[in-house]
């Protein structure tokens, strides 16, 4: 391949003592095959990452609220995944049941907490959210403790794709993007589509319309915070085969 | 962090070898992603031990045939080490490291300085004289200090000892070769389990000095966060592949 004989060239002139650049990976030596395998891994990587900001812009969107918290969310579906998947054997039921926990985790957070926050400023949200970051990381380490935990992929999905000699492409990875892509697609249908969508399109522009309308805002609010939680832990749930479920997983997000 | 750019350029420079540094998460998403692109069947990855210090079991398939050394690893299988995991696992409720040795390692050697002295610490000369005679009984086999002072592990299982081509030339032996005499020098009970089956398939191969180094992505990169450590693919390495 162009990298490796190009690489053993600048070696072997290393070798020789001759005073050459240390920078090898030379971006116009890829050729086009390695280019559509790094083109897939960033698709897949960006719609991970789509994932895990859908909730989070679904909150601040729609709500208002700046919520620095959402990566600990993410963090808690990781952990529910690995725990729920050691108690069940099965993560596609873990992922079922960590999405019903994450909903009414988020239910709570906005009745007791959120709620509030409405009517204040953003500096004070940021507060509350940050605070809450600090609230999860010491639960996680009181109830699952500080070990680096690994989450097996479902056997359905363990096999890989074989895209050169040595390269091959985990099916696991191409089944996460096609439920980011689907739940984008759900997504859009939800708030485009449907009543309660466009009651939450409403609530986003004018609170107080809606609720002199007679529908009932609180209740449509806590439903986007407790959606918007369960897409954080939904994504931390569908990431945690391929990472690793370690302490301060919140704060690398 | 994600990998799977890194190892796709991996794949691409087909090293004989990759040598990685990580620990913690890293170790177990690096391990776990380097087998999931199929890239341990042809290219081995090796690193220190704390590539598998304390993620072998969230790594699970993913570690086999993982070469890594450091001074003490999860499996020796020594009746010392089973029982002193047995004993850590039910006072701290958590699985030993290699810190926890290290301590275990430190600990026996002040007792034994202790001891010699009846508890009288003012007794500084003889505490020392004592350390360096003491002959500890680690989990990772049995050591004593030598002159420098440190660890010897000078008591190693008689399947490790002699062996060498010194050794073997003395005796008029011819020296062992390759994979035969990794085996002969590294104690089994030295390596975990894991990394047994596959560490009889390597064979030294001839040294070459001062390894070059070929980044196979340019060196400033911003993507993977200044202070995380990376794969560095060497070209050319101690370790060759026998098949």
């Amino acid at each position: 391949m162009a990298v490796s004989t190009h690489c053993t060239r600048r070696v072997s002139r290393r070798l020789r003592g001759m005073a050459v650049s240390t920078r090898c990976a030379n971006p116009e030596l890829m050729d086009i095959y390695s280019f559509l395998i790094q083109l897939l891994n960033g698709v897949q990587y960006g719609l991970l990452l789509f994932l895990v900001a859908s909730g989070l812009t679904l909150i601040f969107g729609i709500m208002g609220i700046i919520n620095l918290a959402h990566g600990s969310f993410y963090m808690v579906g990781a952990y529910m995944a690995f725990t729920l998947s050691s108690l069940t054997g099965n993560l596609f039921v873990a992922i079922v049941v960590g999405v019903v926990l994450s909903v009414l985790l988020g239910i709570v957070l906005e009745w007791a907490l959120i709620s509030h926050l409405y009517k204040r400023d953003h500096l004070e949200q940021v507060l509350l959210t940050y605070g809450l970051i600090l609230v999860f990381e010491e639960l996680r380490s009181l109830i699952v403790g500080n070990d680096v935990h690994g989450v097996a992929v479902p056997a359905i999905l363990d096999g890989s794709i074989p895209l050169t000699a040595t390269l091959s492409y985990p099916v696991y990875r191409l089944f996460m993007s096609a439920v980011c892509l689907a739940l984008a697609g759900l997504l859009y249908l939800l708030i485009h589509r449907t009543r309660v969508g466009m009651m939450i399109r409403a609530g986003a522009s004018n609170r107080e319309m809606v609720s002199a309308l007679g529908l009932n805002i609180t209740l449509v609010y806590r439903l986007v915070f407790a959606l918007g939680v369960a897409l954080a832990a939904f994504a931390g749930m569908i990431a945690a085969p391929v990472s690793s479920v370690y302490p301060e997983w919140a704060r690398r997000c | 962090m994600e990998f799977q750019p890194l190892l796709t350029e991996i794949a691409s420079l087909k090293p004989d070898v990759v040598y990685a540094f990580f620990a913690g998460g890293g170790a177990v998403k690096f391990v776990k992603d380097y087998a999931a692109a199929g890239l341990n069947k042809t290219i081995p990855l090796v690193g220190p031990g704390f590539l598998t210090d304390g993620t072998l079991e969230a790594q699970g398939d993913a570690a086999q045939g993982l070469l890594t050394t450091m001074h003490y690893g999860d499996g020796v299988n020594n009746p010392k080490n089973n029982a002193f995991r047995a004993a850590y696992l039910k006072a701290f409720k958590t699985e030993p490291d290699v810190y926890a040795v290290q301590g275990y390692d430190a600990a026996q050697l002040l007792i034994a300085g202790a001891n010699a002295v009846k508890g009288d610490m003012s007794k500084r000369a003889e505490i020392v004289k004592a350390m360096e005679t003491a002959k500890i009984d680690s989990p990772r086999g049995p050591f004593a200090l030598n002159k420098a002072p440190q660890p010897d592990p000078r008591h190693l299982p008689a399947q490790g000892r002699g062996q060498g081509e010194q050794g073997r030339r003395r005796r008029g032996q011819e020296p062992l070769r390759s994979a035969a005499r990794l085996q002969a020098l590294i104690p089994r009970s030295a390596l975990p389990d894991r990394a047994i089956d596959r560490a009889t398939r390597f064979t030294i191969g001839r040294a070459i000095p001062a390894i070059p180094r070929c980044p196979p992505y340019p060196s400033r990169t911003s993507g993977y966060g200044r202070n995380r450590a990376r794969p560095e693919v060497a070209r050319s390495v101690l370790v060759g592949w026998q098949r």
